[in-house]
C-alpha cells in the first residue's frame, strides 16, 4: 500500500494539503492569540483606511480587519465542517443503508431523497432560517439539510453497484447480518468516492455559508464569519474597496484549498487504479526488435531465421501482410512494460488466419497495432510493416492509418460499446462511402441497406433507420461485420468477433464472416482466446504466449495434439473438454501462479490422492445425516415485472437432484438458468412452486432457521472478479463464514482456514492476499474455499468457469469434480457449455425459454439429442475436429 | 436487480423486432408522466412546507412585520384582512385554492398582491439566469471538448495542469464576490459599464459574466471529464477503424454524446445558478426576484416570502423537468428510460 506515499508526489496535492493544514493551524491558534484585539471596539479607529498599523484598515467600530479576518477562521471552518459532517453522516445512512434492506425499502428512500433533491437549495436554508431565525446553529442545520440529498444520491449510486454485486449476494447466502453487511461490505466500498465529495463539499460548503451571511441571513453580530465581513465591507466597498479584500481572499482561498485536495485525492486514486506511469524523459525511447538485435546479435540472427520460416507460407504469391520484429510497449511504473515482443508474420491474400492466446498474451494489442488503433499511449515499432507491397513501418499511426484507408476492416469485440449510441445503424455504416468515396447521402444509404442486406439482417431499410440499442446482439455483431466490409477491404481485423454471444448466434456470426470473405476474396484475421472456433473457421493459427508467436498451425494439425510443437499449444488444445472428451480422466491443465498454488509440485493427478486427511471442515454437522441432500423443484415459477409487462423468466421448472450427485443445467443467455439458481438459493424471490432440500421447504423458512438454510445451499458465481469483497483478505473471508457459523475459538478457526486452504490447493500463504492480487482461478479457489466453509448440503455452481482462461477453466473444473466427487455433495452445474457439462455432471437438463425440454444423461444429450432445440445447440458447438473442413459454410445453409 | 430483469426481458420474445418501436414510445409516455408526478409531489410538499414553516415561525407575524409601533387594531383589521384568524386548516385550504387560481397571497406590510409583484419582477430574473446559462453552455462544452482532445492519453500535461488551475480558481470564487470585484474594476475604478440596474444594454454584461463565469469554470471541468471518457469509448475507436477525418470524429462521434451527461449536470447548474442570482441581483440592484426575496425576508414580510419561495420552487422543478425531456430526447437509449 504505497498510496500514501505516493502522494506526496503530486504537487497538487502537497499545495492544497499545506493550505488546509495553515487554515487549521490559523483555526486552532488565532482566535487565542488575537481573539481579545480583534473584538474590542476602538471609536478613535473607525473606518481607518489601511496603515502600517492596520494593513487592512478597520470597520465601523474601529477593530483591525487583519486580526478579524484571521480569527474568524475558526468560525468559518467549524461551521463547513459541522455542516458537512451532518450532511454526509445523513447522506450516507439515507442512500447506502437500502443496499442492504432490500428493493421495497429501496424505493420508499430513492423517493425520499428524489423530492428532496427537487427541493430548492435555497428554499431550504431560508425555510430553516424562518423557522429557527438566523444564527450560526441554523446557518449549520440549513446547510446540512441541503447537502444531505446530493450525498445520498451519490452514495446511493455507489452502494447500488455493491448492491446488486456477487460478493454481497454472497454474504446474504452466508447468513452475514444486515448491520454487518453495511459496515464491513458496503461502506468500505464506497468509501473512498465518498471521502473524495465530502472534501469537495468543504469548499462548497464555505462558500455558502458565507452567502448566507452576505444576505444577512447567516450568523448573527457580534458573532462573525468571513461571510459576516464581506457583508459589512460592502456597505464601503466603493470608498475603501480592502475591507472586503481580507475575508474575499480566505473564502475563495479555503474553497480552492479543500476543493484541490479533494481532486488531488481523487487523482491519485485514477492513477492508483491505473499504475503509476514515468514520465517520457524517465523512460527513454520505446524498445524494438532493432534496439535487441543492437545489443544481441543472437536475438536478430533468431528473428531473421524465424522471420525467414514464417514469410510467404506457400512460397507461391506475394504476401498481403508482412509484419517483422513488431513491439508494442506501454509506459509503466518501472520503465516500459512490453506486451508484444518482436513479432512476426505474414498473410497472404484471401486467407483467414486465426490468433490464439490468453487474456494478456498480446493478441489484440498486435491485431490493433497492425490496424493502427493501437491506445494513443502505445508505442508501437517495427522493422518492416508491409500491405500490399507499400512500407509502412516509421509512418505516424494517423498518417499509416490514412495509407491504409478502407484497405483494412475492422471488426470488434463488443458489438453494444462498439457501435455508437447516439447514431442511426445506417448511419454509421453509410459515412465510410461518404466520406472516402464522396458519394451523396442518398446513395451512402443505399450502400448501408444493401451492406446489411448482405449480412442477412431482415428488413434492412427499416432497420438501417434503428438504433443500436434497438438491435439484438447478434445483429449488431453482424453489422459491425457490414461495417468492416462496406469499404471493400482486401483485409479484415476481427477482436474476438463472437465472445459476448450465444452458441447458436456466434455460429452463424462466423459462418457469415467465412462466406463473406470467401465471396470477396478479402483476408482477414481473427483474434479469439476459444482454439475451436478457430479451427472451423481458419487455415492456420498462430499461437501467441506471452506476447509472442510460439508456433504457426495448420488448422489440419489440431485434431491431433500430438504433431504440435509447443507445449503450450498442446495443452491448449487438450484443456478444452469436448463433447468426445475422456470423463473418468483429468483435464489437461496449464500450471499458473506457482508461488500460490499448491498443485505445481505434486506429481499425482489431483483425484488420484486419497481422501486421507480428509477433512474436518466438512465433516456433516452434528445431527445432520450425510453431507449431500437430495433437491427436488416441483413446477418452480418466477415472474418478472407487473401487469402487461410480466413475464416468466422460469416457466414451471421441475427436476430432482438425487444426493451426492451432479445435475447439469444447460441454456443460452436469456433461458432462465441462472434464475433458477438464484431463487433456490433464497436470492430470488418464487412466484409459484416449491423446492424441497431433503425434507426441508426451501421457499418457506423464515426466522431462525434462514440460518441453517443459508449454510444447506451455497452458490459459486460466475465472475470471481466480482463475487469476493475487495476489501477483504482471504483470511477474512474464510473467517466470517465460520464465525457466522458459530465457530468462536480463534485458533480453531486459523487450523480451519488452514485445511480449506489445502482443500483447494492454495499454500497457506495466500490467506494474507486480497481478491485484486490474486489471478482469476485463484479468486475462485477462494470462492470454492468459501463456500465450503458453511459445510453446504447442495452446491451451486453458476458458470464457475466462462470468465476464465481456457488453461485454467480445465484446473477449476477438475478441482470442483473431485471435490464434489470426495465430500458427496450434491451440486447443480449450470453453463453454457455443453461440453464441460458432459464432462462433469451425471445428468443434464436443457433450459429454453425458462423451461426445461430434455433432461437426460449427458453422454445421450451429446450423441442423441431428442429436442429440435437441444440439436441445434449440439451442432452448433464449434469442434476441432470440424478442422479445415467447410462444416461451418454448411450450417449457413440450414 | 433491474438490469438482469432487463437483460432477460430484452431477450425474451418481447422483444420481437415488430413491436419495438411502439414499445420505446410507451416508456417514454411512462417516463414523462412519472416524471410529472414527481414534480407535482415535490411542489406540493414544497407548499405544504412554506406554509407550515410561516406558521410555526413564532410571534405574530403582521405584528413582527409592521413592527413594535403600530396600533394593535391596525396588526387585528390587517390579520382579518387576511384571513389569518381562521382556523389553520380552512387557511391552507383557502391558500391551496388560491395558488391554483394564480393568487400567491399578499404582502403583509403593505397589503400589495405578490402576483403582480412576481409578473413585474420575475421577467428581469429570467433574462439574468437564461443568458448567462446560455454563456455557460457556450463556453464551457467546446472549451471541455477541445481541451479534453488536446490531453487525451496523457498527453500535454502542462495544458491540463493549466486549466484544472485556472478553472479550479474560478470555480471557487463566489458569484457575490465576483459581481463586487467585477463592479470595482469595470464600473468604479474604469467607468466602462454602469454599476447597477437592468435600463440599457450595456447594464446586462456585469451581472452575466459574475452570475456565468463561476458556472462555466465547473461546466467545463465536467465536460473535459465527460469528453474524455467518450473519447476512450469503444464506438470511438470504431470511428477511427473507418479513417474518419478527426472532426468528424470528434464532433459526429464524440460530441451528442458527451453532451448528454454534461446537459444532466448543466440542468442542476442552472438551478444552482437561479440560487446564485438571487446575491448578484442583490449586488447589483438587479429588479428581480432575487433582491425583492432578499428584502423580504429582512423585512420579515412572510407574505412575500412564502409566495416567492413557491415561484422560486417552481421554476426550478419546471427547469429540471425541461432538462430531463430534452435529454430524453437526445439521448435514445432505453438505460436513460429505465434508470430515469
Amino acid at each position: 500500500m504505497t498510496s500514501r506515499s505516493s502522494l506526496l508526489h503530486s504537487p497538487m496535492a502537497v499545495i492544497s494539503g499545506s493550505l488546509v493544514a495553515l487554515l487549521a493551524l490559523l483555526a486552532i491558534f488565532a482566535p487565542m492569540l488575537w481573539g481579545t484585539a480583534a473584538e474590542t471596539p476602538n471609536p478613535a479607529n473607525l473606518l481607518q483606511p489601511p496603515s502600517a498599523e492596520h494593513p487592512l484598515g478597520t470597520d465601523s467600530l474601529g477593530r483591525d480587519l487583519l486580526l478579524r479576518t484571521l480569527v474568524a477562521t475558526r468560525t468559518s471552518l467549524v461551521m463547513a465542517l459541522i455542516a458537512t459532517a451532518l450532511g454526509a453522516a445523513a447522506g450516507l445512512t439515507l442512500g447506502a443503508l437500502p443496499a442492504v434492506l432490500g428493493h421495497r425499502s429501496q424505493r420508499g428512500f430513492s423517493a425520499v431523497i428524489n423530492i428532496w433533491l427537487a427541493f430548492p437549495v435555497l428554499l431550504v436554508a431560508m425555510l430553516t432560517v424562518i423557522l429557527l431565525g438566523a444564527g450560526s446553529t441554523t446557518s449549520i442545520i440549513a446547510l446540512a439539510l441541503t447537502m444531505t440529498p446530493s450525498f445520498a444520491r451519490l452514495a446511493q449510486t455507489l452502494s447500488s453497484r455493491v448492491g446488486g454485486s456477487e460478493y454481497l449476494a454472497a454474504a446474504r447466502m452466508l447468513g452475514v447480518s444486515k448491520g454487518r453487511q453495511y459496515i464491513r461490505y458496503v461502506l468500505p466500498n464506497i468509501a473512498e468516492p465518498v471521502i473524495v465529495n465530502v472534501t469537495i463539499s468543504i469548499g462548497g460548503g464555505l462558500l455558502a455559508l458565507s452567502a448566507l451571511s452576505f444576505l444577512g441571513v447567516g450568523i448573527q453580530p457580534p458573532e462573525y464569519d468571513w461571510g459576516r465581513m464581506l457583508s459589512e465591507g460592502f456597505a464601503q466597498v466603493y470608498s475603501q474597496p480592502a475591507a472586503v479584500l481580507g475575508p474575499g481572499v480566505m473564502v475563495v482561498l479555503a474553497g480552492l484549498s479543500f476543493g484541490m485536495l479533494g481532486e488531488a485525492i481523487a487523482a491519485h486514486m485514477r492513477q492508483q487504479g491505473r499504475g503509476r506511469v514515468l514520465s517520457a524523459r524517465k523512460l527513454g525511447p520505446a524498445p524494438s526488435a532493432a534496439a535487441d538485435a543492437a545489443t544481441s546479435p543472437d536475438a536478430a540472427g533468431n528473428a531473421q531465421a524465424s522471420a525467414e520460416a514464417r514469410s510467404a507460407p506457400d512460397g507461391s504469391s506475394v504476401p498481403l501482410l508482412e509484419v517483422e520484429g513488431l513491439s508494442v510497449s506501454f509506459p509503466g511504473a518501472d520503465g516500459w512494460i512490453r506486451p508484444v515482443r518482436d513479432v512476426s508474420f505474414s498473410i497472404a491474400p484471401g486467407e483467414i488466419v486465426g490468433v490464439v492466446g490468453e487474456s494478456g498474451s498480446g493478441k489484440s494489442v498486435t491485431m490493433m497495432s497492425v490496424a493502427q488503433l493501437a491506445p494513443l499511449n502505445a508505442a508501437v515499432t517495427a522493422t518492416k510493416l508491409r500491405f500490399a507491397g507499400e512500407e509502412l513501418a516509421g509512418m505516424s499511426p494517423e498518417a499509416a492509418g490514412r495509407a491504409l484507408g478502407t484497405r483494412v476492416g475492422v471488426i470488434f469485440q463488443d458489438s453494444l460499446t462498439a457501435l455508437n449510441p447516439a447514431l442511426r445503424v445506417g448511419t454509421q455504416l453509410g459515412e465510410v462511402p461518404r466520406v472516402h468515396e464522396k458519394v451523396t447521402r442518398a446513395v451512402a444509404h443505399e450502400r448501408a441497406v444493401a451492406a446489411l442486406d448482405e449480412v442477412r439482417i431482415p428488413d434492412p431499410e427499416r432497420r438501417a433507420n434503428q438504433f443500436p440499442h434497438e438491435f439484438s446482439g447478434g445483429m449488431r455483431q453482424r453489422s459491425l461485420i457490414a461495417m468492416a466490409q462496406i469499404g471493400g477491404p482486401r483485409l479484415i481485423i476481427a477482436d474476438e468477433p463472437t465472445t459476448a454471444l450465444d452458441v447458436t448466434v456466434q455460429q452463424r456470426v462466423l459462418a457469415l464472416l467465412r462466406a463473406k470473405c470467401e465471396e470477396t476474396g478479402s483476408a482477414a484475421i481473427v483474434v479469439s482466446h476459444d482454439i475451436a472456433v478457430l479451427a472451423e473457421l481458419c487455415s492456420r493459427v498462430l499461437v501467441m504466449y506471452q506476447g509472442s508467436i510460439v508456433e504457426d498451425v495448420d488448422v489440419r494439425d489440431l485434431p491431433h495434439p500430438e504433431r504440435l510443437q509447443h507445449p503450450y499449444s498442446r495443452a491448449l488444445v487438450e484443456c478444452m473438454p469436448d463433447l468426445t472428451t475422456d470423463r473418468s480422466l483429468p483435464l489437461a491443465t496449464i500450471p499458473e501462479s506457482p508461488e500460490y498454488l499448491a498443485e505445481s509440485g505434486d506429481e499425482s493427478p489431483a483425484w488420484e490422492r486419497k481422501p486421507t486427511q480428509l477433512l474436518s471442515v466438512v465433516e456433516p454437522a452434528p445431527g445432520t445425516s450425510g453431507r449431500g441432500a437430495d433437491l427436488l423443484v416441483e413446477d418452480l415459477v418466477v415472474t418478472f415485472g407487473h401487469g402487461a409487462k410480466a413475464f416468466n423468466a422460469v416457466d414451471g421448472v421441475s427436476f430432482e437432484l438425487a444426493s451426492g450427485s451432479v445435475l447439469g443445467l444447460v441454456g443460452e443467455s436469456g433461458s432462465g438458468k441462472s434464475t433458477v439458481a438464484r431463487t433456490i438459493a433464497g436470492l430470488q424471490e418464487a412466484s409459484s412452486g416449491r423446492v424441497w432440500l431433503g425434507a426441508d421447504d426451501l421457499l418457506r423458512t423464515r426466522g431462525v432457521d434462514r440460518l441453517a438454510r443459508a449454510r444447506d445451499v451455497q452458490m459459486i458465481f460466475q465472475d470471481p472478479y466480482s463475487s469476493l469483497n475487495p476489501r477483504m483478505s482471504v483470511r477474512e473471508v474464510l473467517d466470517e463464514v465460520l464465525i457466522t457459523h458459530g465457530m468462536t475459538n480463534a485458533r480453531e478457526r486459523r487450523s480451519q482456514i488452514a485445511e480449506l486452504l489445502d482443500l483447494v490447493r492454495l499454500r497457506a500463504n495466500t490467506a494474507s492476499l486480497f481478491p485484486g492480487q490474486m489471478s482469476g482461478g485463484m479468486r475462485q479457489r477462494v470462492a470454492i474455499a468459501r463456500c465450503l466453509a458453511a459445510r453446504p448440503k447442495l452446491i451451486i455452481a453458476d458458470e464457475i468457469t466462462s470468465a476464465l482462461d481456457a488453461s485454467v477453466q480445465g484446473a477449476v473444473l477438475n478441482l470442483i469434480r473431485e471435490l464434489q466427487r470426495e465430500l458427496d455433495i450434491s451440486m447443480l452445474f449450470i453453463t453454457h457449455n455443453l461440453a464441460a457439462v458432459r464432462y462433469i455432471a451425471d445428468r443434464t437438463a436443457v433450459m429454453q425459454k425458462g423451461r426445461i425440454v430434455e433432461i437426460a444423461d449427458p453422454d445421450q444429450l451429446a450423441k442423441n439429442p431428442q429436442h429440435p432445440y437441444t440439436q441445434t445447440l449440439v451442432e452448433a458447438i464449434p469442434r476441432i475436429d470440424n478442422a479445415g473442413t467447410d462444416a461451418l459454410l454448411r450450417s449457413l445453409e440450414r | 436487480m433491474t438490469t438482469q430483469q432487463l437483460s432477460v426481458q430484452s431477450s425474451g420474445p418481447v422483444a420481437a423486432p415488430g413491436n419495438a418501436r411502439s414499445r420505446t414510445g410507451n416508456r417514454w409516455l411512462n417516463f414523462l408522466v412519472r416524471r410529472i408526478v414527481r414534480m407535482v409531489v415535490a411542489l406540493f410538499v414544497i407548499v405544504t412546507a412554506a406554509f407550515a414553516v410561516l406558521r410555526l415561525a413564532g410571534g405574530d407575524p403582521v405584528r413582527s412585520a409592521l413592527g413594535p409601533t403600530v396600533d394593535e387594531s391596525v396588526v387585528q383589521a390587517r390579520r382579518e384582512a387576511l384571513g389569518l384568524n381562521d382556523p389553520i386548516i380552512v387557511q391552507f385550504w383557502n391558500y391551496l385554492v388560491g395558488l391554483l387560481h394564480g393568487d400567491l397571497g399578499s404582502s403583509l406590510i403593505t397589503g400589495r398582491s405578490v402576483t403582480e409583484l412576481v409578473e413585474y419582477r420575475l421577467p428581469a430574473t429570467l433574462q439574468l439566469a437564461g443568458l448567462a446559462f446560455l454563456v455557460v453552455l457556450l463556453i464551457a462544452v467546446p472549451l471541455g471538448l477541445l481541451i479534453a482532445i488536446l490531453t487525451q492519453g496523457g498527453r500535454r500535461r502542462g495544458a491540463e495542469l493549466t486549466f484544472t488551475g485556472v478553472t479550479g480558481f474560478f470555480a471557487a470564487i463566489p458569484e457575490y464576490l465576483l459581481a463586487v470585484v467585477l463592479v470595482l474594476v469595470f464600473s468604479v475604478t474604469l467607468r466602462l459599464l454602469p454599476v447597477a440596474g437592468n435600463s440599457e444594454p450595456q447594464s446586462y454584461i456585469l451581472p452575466v459574466l459574475a452570475l456565468a463565469v463561476g458556472s462555466s469554470a465547473s461546466l467545463s471541468r465536467i465536460a473535459r471529464v465527460e469528453a474524455l471518457n467518450v473519447l476512450s469509448e469503444d464506438y470511438i475507436r470504431t470511428a477511427r477503424s473507418k479513417r474518419l477525418p478527426a472532426w468528424m470524429v470528434n464532433f459526429r462521434h464524440a460530441l451528442p454524446n458527451m453532451l448528454t451527461a454534461t446537459l444532466t449536470l448543466g440542468g442542476s447548474l442552472l438551478a444552482s445558478m437561479i440560487v446564485g442570482s438571487v446575491l448578484v441581483e442583490q449586488v447589483f440592484n438587479w429588479p428581480g426576484l432575487g433582491s425583492a426575496f432578499v428584502q423580504a425576508i429582512v423585512t420579515k414580510d412572510y407574505g412575500i416570502v412564502q409566495g416567492l419561495a413557491i415561484v422560486y420552487a417552481a421554476v426550478i422543478l419546471l427547469v429540471n423537468l425541461i432538462v430531463d425531456i430534452v435529454l430524453s430526447l437526445i439521448d435514445r437509449r432505453t438505460t436513460l428510460l429505465e434508470t430515469a
